[in-house]
């Protein structure tokens, strides 16, 4: 694999984006956890490549990215579970990995909390025996156990539930118990992988709200891995976008979901109507006028990553779909930035509509209406598409 | 291999340098394992090629391998090894999965206890079960010829004779090789999702049509797997074949390698030609177990669903009453021959004024040789049972949850033993201690018969453990190192009380294995270190029942007990928690 360009570049890039970064940034001091060129190998495939990462006090952290993209490893390389094979890895300013040094702090030296995807909630033990374990590993007295213990299931909302056996939970409960775990030591850091995947869509949202709560409560450092771009943009302060083992980008969630820096973070996050185009002319600014196949002309003013190709050149203009307006249409013609398309199926999915749409070009496009309009299979729409919402990139197979 | 596929760069385990003691001790039981596995099939291999009577002066030559294959003896051997196995499988399984699939997936009264029924049969030793059918119909003294002869005069023949081609495929089908079809083939059946029989029945196929269209299709692959391992144990069979056989003069493999050994002087060259032979008979079918069961080990289970039962209907009761016969005659029915046969004057005469006596009883307890051996046979049974379930969690641990290199040449040292007969090791670790005079001091004690029969039991042990170990998820471990833990507490604290029921259940195995085995230690335990086991064969051997039947009895007893404590660990604790995963 080559070798990329660092990737703490893309990390410090929320100042330039255009005021969506976040305004106030913890001092450096504040750092808990850092990770600068970590590598990891797996007999030949490599999961985790040249990966830098700073994770600061009081905030969470996100790793998002498709199955597979080394987001996982990246979590458990930070607490241990996985040695790196090249890097350096610091937590509260203690190196704690280090291949070219020979330093290595096992996971039960490191003082992190951790939730698994399954919870790993130890059948053999109660619910006290399962929160009270790190504290007992740290011979601490039975009645500050008793204590910390009940303090700790206080918090996630489980007091009473002590002398539950580990195998008489509930998937939320065990989640809830794996959470007192991770927590009741008082560790600087929680790490979270997946947590939430394996509840149902009413109890996952329950939980992330809670978990954001609690850890604004306690003020502890979360760093989170997660394939559910949603449960990212809802739950972080940054988020940090990885991709065939390295982080295509990160920033604050708006940053993120509004000015994506590649193609990977585009797709990754939300949806995107992407048309193919070519340049027509340039004008001062950031003004760009394309033409799209069917014939189209539109203005573009949002984010050019094409590298201001030339005049002529091929390219694709994306816009999301919620910034797409969709009107009823006469037999009036088109003004520039209007594309004209019929409704091929309307499905009524409560608050809204959800249409397909298929477009002079014989692209099919899914996008919502509203409810207030009476719309109609088979009815002939246009669709705006506002300069400042499209974006140009690299026509694919031009790179 | 899977030496070299996973974790290429990362062979240390998890704690590196901190492992150093760990690394030391891996290496130090491959080597351990390794020598006791592969050294004595080596010495077999060296012994074949040296011509001339042991303890004199030996050349190297053939002269052995000539001898064998000169002899037809061999040749009938091999035909009477594979007749014998094919016809008790054939039988077994059409009768197996009949039997596990009304047990499994059906409403019949007291399937349950059925089902512990063939449990108990399964653990019942061979020996004793064809001592009770010996007096049940062994010739014309066999109970049954006898009150046949007395109703029907003119019959004078008797009409079932165990001594026989027949009479061994009935001994091995109703003491091993039935309850083990029943007891593989029921929790296999379990898995199958009811709603495949169910929309067959509702596309209008009766009960049995769905049987044969729907359930043994689906079931192929675990019954191929199941006929596959029943062959490899069934050619390996020697007790049963060393009893009955002289009747009709048949004799497989593993008891004509005995008498060679036994008779004088032995021929010990020939025996091991035979041994080696035995072992390149066996290998094709450990390939194409291990072949088969790699390509289709997931195609049966699936995901979430209710088992729900078929309805039996007006059959209900005929079955049951069937079931019941059968379970009676292949558990109770030898128990109490044993019972009676070893309180009568003579057996199976009932017409005498007193037909009781307790004689028999009083003259086995009062032997010196039969105290002694019921003491060699319990130190051996809590020997191996401890020194198995230690070793075979250890491994089982290894193999499953570090990253050592060369884990999968330890995986395939435990899997040896299955290809190698009870009588091969015990003839190879025979010759180790004969032309390795370190092991001399062994020789004899109890140490030899529990090594051998840790080592014969090592394949089951393991898998069994393991079995358990893989349900249980990594992130439970983690959980506990994340937590503080360190891996020493971690499997104390974690890993052990989960895998507890498996290891318990390991541990009886191996006492009930080494009770009653006899192939294994043949060789090995005629001296001081004589078990019941080995005390049984001597008077089967000589003819003398009476104290047989005693010895017979005890080692049934004790088995049967042991069988019913591991069920019972295994019913209250689960092999394989819930939410374990």
């Amino acid at each position: 694999m080559s070798s990329a360009p660092s990737n703490l570049i893309s990390l410090n890039l929320s100042a330039t984006a255009a005021g969506h970064g976040q305004a106030a940034r913890p001092a450096p001091k504040d750092r808990i956890l850092r990770m600068e060129g970590i590598q990891k190998v797996y007999g030949g495939s490599i999961a985790v490549e040249n990966t830098n990462l700073e994770l600061y006090a009081g905030e969470i952290l996100t790793l998002l990215g498709p199955s597979g993209c080394g987001k996982t490893t990246t979590l458990r390389l930070a607490i241990g579970l996985e040695r790196a094979t090249k890097g350096r890895i610091w937590f509260k300013d203690r190196l704690v990995d280090a291949p070219e040094d020979k330093v290595f702090v096992s996971p039960e030296k490191r003082d992190m909390g951790m939730v698994f995807q399954s919870y790993a909630i130890w059948p053999h033990m109660d619910v006290f025996g399962n929160v009270a374990y790190p504290l007992r590993v740290r011979r601490r007295k039975a009645d500050e156990i008793r204590r910390e213990v009940e303090k700790a299931l206080d918090l996630v909302g489980l007091s009473g539930f002590s002398n539950r056996p580990g195998t008489k939970l509930s998937g939320g409960q065990m989640q809830r118990v794996a959470v007192a775990r991770g927590l009741v030591f008082g560790p600087d850091l929680l790490l979270m992988d997946e947590p939430f995947s394996n509840l149902d869509a009413k109890l996952r949202d329950q939980m992330r709200s809670e978990l954001k709560l609690l850890q604004r409560r306690l003020g502890i450092s979360v760093l989170f891995v997660t394939h559910d771009q949603s449960e990212a943009l809802a739950l972080s302060d940054r988020i940090a976008v990885m991709q065939a083992g390295r982080i295509e980008q990160s920033g604050d969630p708006k940053e993120l979901y509004y000015y994506p820096q590649t193609v990977a973070v585009r797709d990754f996050l939300g949806r995107t109507l992407n048309f193919n185009a070519r340049i027509m002319a340039r004008a001062h600014g950031n003004l760009t006028t394309v033409e799209l196949d069917g014939g189209t002309i539109c203005d573009v003013s949002g984010a050019d990553h094409t590298s201001s190709a030339a005049v002529h050149s091929r390219c694709i203009a994306s816009i999301r779909p919620e910034h797409v307006k969709v009107a009823p249409r006469g037999a009036e013609s088109l003004a520039a930035g209007q594309v004209a398309g019929e409704i091929l199926t309307l499905l009524f999915i409560g608050d809204r509509y959800e249409a397909s749409i298929r477009l002079g070009n014989g692209m099919i496009a899914t996008l919502y209406l509203p409810c207030d309009e009476n719309w109609a299979e088979g009815q002939a729409v246009k669709l705006q598409l506002p300069a400042e919402r499209l974006q140009l990139w690299k026509s694919e197979g031009a790179q | 291999m899977s030496v070299l596929t996973a974790d290429g760069g990362e062979k240390q385990g998890l704690f590196g340098d901190r492992l150093q003691l760990g690394a030391f001790l891996y290496v130090l039981l491959i080597a351990v394992i390794g020598f006791l596995v592969i050294y004595p099939l080596f010495t077999l291999v060296m012994t074949s090629f040296q011509v001339g009577a042991l303890g004199r002066e030996t050349t190297t030559g053939i002269g052995n391998w000539y001898e064998a294959f000169r002899n037809d003896q061999l040749s009938s051997a091999f035909w009477s090894t594979m007749s014998l196995s094919f016809a008790r499988q054939g039988i077994s399984l059409v009768l197996g999965i009949a039997i596990a699939w009304v047990i499994a997936r059906t409403n019949l009264p007291g399937r349950g206890w059925l089902e512990v029924g063939f449990w108990v049969a399964l653990f019942m030793p061979a020996l004793p079960v064809t001592m009770a059918w010996v007096l049940l119909a062994g010739g014309k003294t066999g109970i049954i010829n006898m009150w046949i002869s007395d109703l029907f005069p003119i019959i004078t023949e008797p009409v079932f004779n165990v001594f026989s081609w027949w009479g061994i495929v009935w001994v091995h089908v109703v003491s091993s090789t039935l309850p083990v079809k029943v007891f593989l083939l029921a929790p296999a059946l379990r898995s199958i999702d009811s709603s495949l029989e169910e929309s067959s029945r509702a596309c209008g196929s009766s009960m049995i049509g769905t049987l044969t269209r729907i359930v043994v299709p689906i079931m192929i692959p675990a019954i191929v797997m199941v006929l596959l391992l029943g062959m490899i144990r069934s050619m390996q069979a020697f007790e049963i074949e060393l009893i009955l056989g002289p009747g009709e003069r048949i004799d497989v493999y593993s008891t004509l390698i005995y008498r060679l050994v036994k008779q004088e002087p032995p021929l010990y060259g020939v025996a091991s030609v035979l041994s080696i032979l035995f072992v390149t008979l066996i290998i094709p079918f450990v390939v194409a177990q291990h072949w088969y069961g790699g390509r289709h080990s997931h195609s049966t289970l699936g995901g979430k669903f209710t088992a729900r039962v078929q309805d039996l209907g007006k059959w209900k009761w005929p079955i049951f009453s069937v079931l019941l016969a059968i379970v009676l005659v292949i558990t109770v029915l030898p128990l109490v021959m044993l019972v009676v046969g070893s309180f009568m004057k003579i057996f199976g005469v009932f017409d005498l004024p007193n037909p009781w006596t307790t004689r028999h009883w009083l003259a086995a307890l009062s032997r010196t040789d039969f105290t002694h051996s019921l003491s060699n046979t319990l130190i051996l049974g809590a020997g191996s049972a401890v020194v198995g379930m230690v070793l075979f969690s250890i491994i089982a641990y290894v193999t499953i949850k570090t990253r050592y290199a060369a884990r999968g040449f330890l995986d395939f040292l435990t899997w040896l033993p299955t290809m190698i007969p009870g009588i091969v090791i015990s003839l190879g670790f025979l010759q180790m201690f004969l032309s390795a005079p370190i092991f001399r001091p062994i020789y004899g004690t109890m140490w030899v018969l529990i090594i051998a029969v840790v080592l014969s039991n090592l394949t089951v042990g393991v898998q069994l453990i393991k079995t358990n170990l893989i349900q249980l998820s990594a992130e439970l471990e983690e959980a506990s190192w994340a937590s503080g833990g360190s891996r020493l507490f971690t499997f104390y604290k974690v890993v052990l009380p989960l895998i507890a029921p498996s290891v318990i259940i390991t541990g009886l195995q191996t006492f009930a294995t080494a009770v009653s085995v006899v192939s294994v230690i043949a060789m090995l335990g005629t001296g001081p270190n004589q078990p019941l086991s080995i005390l049984q064969l001597v008077y089967l051997d000589s003819g003398r029942y009476e104290p047989a039947t005693i010895v017979g009895l005890l080692i049934l007893v004790i088995t049967i007990l042991a069988s019913l404590l591991a069920k019972l660990v295994s019913d209250r604790y689960g092999l394989g928690r819930a939410k374990m995963t």
